[in-house]
């Protein structure tokens, strides 16, 4: 993604965004940020939160990508890969 | 922990579940990711279990100093009876106030984010992921969670 480590746009958890109602402004902030994430063409989303997660798979769930793209924890891709 | 602490074992980490990998059906899935790995590399780890409560992480964020220090009092003292030298946690929620935020009311320890475990695990060898074909040409991109990364410069 474009935007990353120091530059990485918020998912939208961090600003209680997936408590409460959204800010002003049109867009989601995780629908903003999984834009930048389908940019990239990529088959899986990685993150380490739990929050983050969230986010993202309800960004996914927003352009009806659910079954192309999936959102996974680092913790899981590592037991994937490691087959436990 | 409890149970450990009954058979004079000690557990070398203490696995922080928090709130999202306890109570959430997705990160639930998260937290038995996790255990596995650290199962399978021979980990000694505990969890508090039901005794573990909430960081006060939400509470401090949202401007409720009070609430968040009875939090954390309370757990920090859970966490020094039972001698907790190092914490590991699947949220960075957690991490960065376990680590930032506890040691001026007292507790001190070394804490550390799942994905920090897993490639010290990896980099000593316990963890072999060599010729694993799940996700060979898979594009993978990586969201950076803001308490790891820019709170925290884990990148």
């Amino acid at each position: 993604m474009k935007r990353c480590k120091t530059k990485g746009l918020c998912c939208g958890a961090g600003g209680a965004q997936m408590f409460k109602e959204a800010e002003k402004g049109n867009k989601e902030i995780n629908v903003e940020r999984t834009e930048d994430a389908l940019e990239t063409d990529a088959e899986i989303i990685a993150t380490g939160c739990p929050f983050c997660n969230t986010m993202m798979t309800d960004g996914v769930k927003n352009f009806n990508k659910e079954d192309e793209i999936k959102v996974l924890d680092v913790a899981e891709l590592i037991a994937n890969a490691a087959e436990l | 922990m409890a149970e450990m602490m009954a058979k004079g074992e000690t557990a070398d980490v203490l696995f922080w579940v928090g709130c999202a990998g306890s109570f959430d059906d997705r990160a639930k899935k998260i937290t038995k990711a996790l255990v596995k790995i650290l199962n399978h590399c021979n980990v000694k780890f505990a969890v508090l279990g039901t005794e573990e409560s909430c960081t006060g992480d939400p509470a401090k964020r949202a401007g409720n100093e009070f609430t968040f220090q009875m939090q954390a009092m309370m757990n920090i003292q859970v966490l020094n009876g039972y001698e907790v030298k190092k914490i590991v946690t699947a949220c960075p929620h957690c991490f960065n106030t376990l680590k930032n935020e506890y040691p001026e009311l007292g507790g001190n320890y070394e804490v550390v984010h799942h994905t920090q475990l897993i490639q010290d695990l990896i980099n000593t060898g316990k963890l072999a992921l060599e010729g694993s074909q799940t996700y060979k040409g898979k594009k993978i991109t990586f969201h950076d969670p803001c308490y790891l990364g820019r709170a925290n410069d884990v990148y």
